[in-house]
């Protein structure tokens, strides 16, 4: 297919912006601006922006890894630091890197794949309500193995509802390789069971994964039910941060250091001559400075008092 | 002066008609679960609803209890009002983390004003159907900061909270006992409300109050009457829900009468009575004569024989006798 020019500069700048916030995160956790513990997704960037350039801000997202998906689907950065420092915000509707009803993002669980049906369920309310907003959800390789997600893909292709479930495969769940918690060599092996189509893509590769989410997205919107997408990537951090990493070698680490999609896509704009190399400066100077001034904003928040905490409570 | 007309309908008609009035009010109103559509429930609640409202609003589900309580979340956070069923209310321990974490906790976690979702699942002994199929699960249910949970005993409480609950903003845990499915009782033919969090007096009394709810509401009205001839007068107090609780409607009723006996079919430890118990010696510590006294389920997983279930679970004998040691 065919990508625009703008669409391909829009991916690279969304694949530094999520690069960015991730690298700030980290800094912030480390410094102890915020204490919650942290899981961050660098190396995860290209799928979460391929589909966040494609949805349509009301379309329904179950962000993955990282905060990658709530950057990609354009909520504003100033929210995400705020939610990650749990600082209260100013507006009236609540919006943070997991919760944004305006831009489709409903919540996430802390339990693994249990929030899989909850966007299922969402895509019957289109469905139901006959309106075209599509719903996509990550989770990764670990999470394909839960209960919820079966039934919920299941369900989800009985009832030919508008969704994509894109599988993150980054290789481990925490310390458990693919290897030992699947039998076989793709996830995406498991679509034909449910009658779905599966894919499989290089989850490094921003351009593809464009094109198939594109595809699948479109399939959905348009009647055609579910679609899986395994993604195969590698996460470039611990499982969360101060992970020993006793689990994986230190070369294997730095081989897919080489393959990282902020990295390659780079390199393959500049080859092209689509960026050059002052582009690349100015926009990772432009976006460095939007991240500081959202930082300085969430930070000059007020946390909120603990009647505020519970005051949606009505029993 | 009108003159209120009345109808005899069954507990399991009751709830049904609250389904169906409730569908036809408002069209966002979804209805579905295992069997509920062309099998009309496993219990016979909704049947007919497939026929009125049709297949885009009554849907089977596969078994996947999991994916029914996720996606009722789901369908409520964009604009629809599912009420669903687990068929048996010991199955919500398959789906537990949708039902405490998920739909307990979201509200408040995301500050979202509305998340309309009615659980509707049987519950209780039943005549031997073995540990999952007889649980009664509401212990475990009002430990969540987020869920409501109805325990209707009779046709009109059960139509008019189902009612309540469909149209509120926030999930419900709606439990039917099984038993009471075929109980007749009088409901109006025009539409009403029960509120959450009132209490029910199903029987007034000076010398003891029994603080009940659900099928265990008839067996110690039962105890109440044979009471009664040997001139000891028991209020029966209905709860009728455990999250909101009425406790000014238990503290009232225990300064009366000074004696306290909760009754429930679940079992004892860590129990709903514990909790009403803990209140009580908190709040009207001084208005009691006398210790309270549960009276409640043994703690073993109820077993596969009507015989053996009896003999675990509270019968009227032993509300008469809990009622008398307090004398």
């Amino acid at each position: 297919m065919e990508i625009p020019k703008e669409k391909l500069l829009e991916l690279y700048q969304k694949l530094v912006t999520c690069r960015k916030v991730d690298d700030k995160l980290y800094e912030l956790n480390t410094t102890g601006v915020f204490s919650g513990w942290l899981h961050l997704g660098a190396g995860q960037e290209a799928m979460p922006v391929a589909v966040g350039s494609i949805l349509h801000k009301d379309d329904y997202l179950k962000p993955g890894r990282g905060e990658h998906c709530a950057v990609a689907k354009g909520i504003p950065l100033k929210s995400i630091f705020a939610s990650m420092m749990m600082k209260k915000l100013e507006t009236e509707k609540p919006e943070s890197a997991i919760y944004a009803p305006e831009y489709g993002l409903l919540g996430i669980s802390g339990s693994l794949g249990e929030d899989i049906p909850i966007y299922v369920g969402a895509a019957l309310s289109s469905k139901q309500l006959g309106t075209d907003r599509a719903t996509v959800c990550f989770f990764g390789d670990g999470t394909a193995n839960r209960g919820p997600v079966h039934e919920a893909m299941n369900l989800a292709a009985v009832w030919k509802l508008p969704i994509v479930f894109i599988c993150e495969n980054n290789q481990y769940a925490i310390s458990m390789h693919v290897s030992g918690a699947f039998a076989v060599a793709d996830i995406a092996d498991r679509a034909a069971g449910y009658g779905m189509p599966g894919i499989v893509v290089d989850g490094n590769d921003v351009v593809a994964c464009y094109e198939v989410a594109y595809n699948a997205i479109n399939i959905a919107r348009e009647g055609g039910g579910p679609s899986f997408i395994e993604a195969k990537t590698y996460r470039l951090r611990g499982h969360w941060e101060g992970d020993p990493e006793y689990y994986r070698p230190k070369e294997e680490i730095e081989e897919w250091k080489k393959k990282e999609p902020l990295k390659r896509y780079t390199e393959e704009l500049l080859e092209l001559g689509i960026l050059t190399a002052e582009d690349v400066e100015r926009c990772d100077a432009e976006i460095t400075a939007e991240i500081e001034e959202a930082v300085k904003y969430a930070e000059s928040l007020p946390s909120p008092s603990l009647e505020e905490l519970t005051e949606t409570l009505r029993l | 002066m009108t003159t209120t007309e009345k109808t005899e309908l069954t507990y399991r008609w009751a709830i049904n008609h609250a389904i169906a009035e409730e569908m036809r009010r408002d069209p966002t109103v979804i209805f579905y679960g295992e069997d509920v559509g062309k099998h009309g429930g496993n219990f016979g609640v909704s049947r007919a609803l497939l026929d009125e409202f049709g297949e885009q609003r009554v849907l089977d589900t596969p078994i996947s209890e999991q994916a029914i309580i996720g996606t009722a979340l789901g369908a409520a956070l964009t604009g629809l009002r599912p009420v669903v069923e687990i068929m048996f209310a010991g199955f919500l321990c398959t789906c537990f983390d949708g039902i405490f974490m998920k739909l307990g906790t979201w509200q408040q976690r995301y500050h979202c004003a509305s998340l309309p979702v009615v659980v509707r699942a049987p519950m209780g002994a039943a005549g031997g159907a073995g540990a999952e199929h007889s649980f009664s699960p509401e212990a475990l249910l009002i430990h969540s900061p987020g869920l409501k949970v109805a325990v209707p005993s009779t046709p009109y409480d059960a139509k008019g909270l189902l009612k309540t609950a469909i149209r509120g903003d926030d999930p419900v845990i709606y439990l039917e006992h099984i038993l009471l499915y075929t109980r007749k009782g009088t409901v109006p033919s025009e539409e009403y409300l029960v509120p959450f969090g009132q209490a029910d007096i199903k029987r007034e009394g000076k010398d003891a109050t029994i603080v009940t709810y659900s099928a265990m509401v008839f067996k110690a009205l039962a105890a109440a009457e044979q009471l009664s001839q040997e001139g000891i007068e028991a209020e029966v107090v209905d709860l009728r829900t455990l999250v909101p609780l009425d406790e000014e409607a238990i503290l009232n009723s225990v300064k009366k009468t000074g004696k306290l006996v909760i009754v429930h079919e679940a079992m004892e430890r860590g129990g709903v009575a514990g909790e009403i118990t803990a209140i009580v010696a908190d709040k009207a510590f001084d208005y009691l004569d006398a210790p309270i006294k549960r009276v409640a389920a043994l703690n073993v997983p109820l077993p596969h024989s009507a015989k053996l279930e009896a003999m675990c679970i509270p019968q009227e004998k032993n509300i008469v006798e809990a009622v008398k040691s307090l004398l």
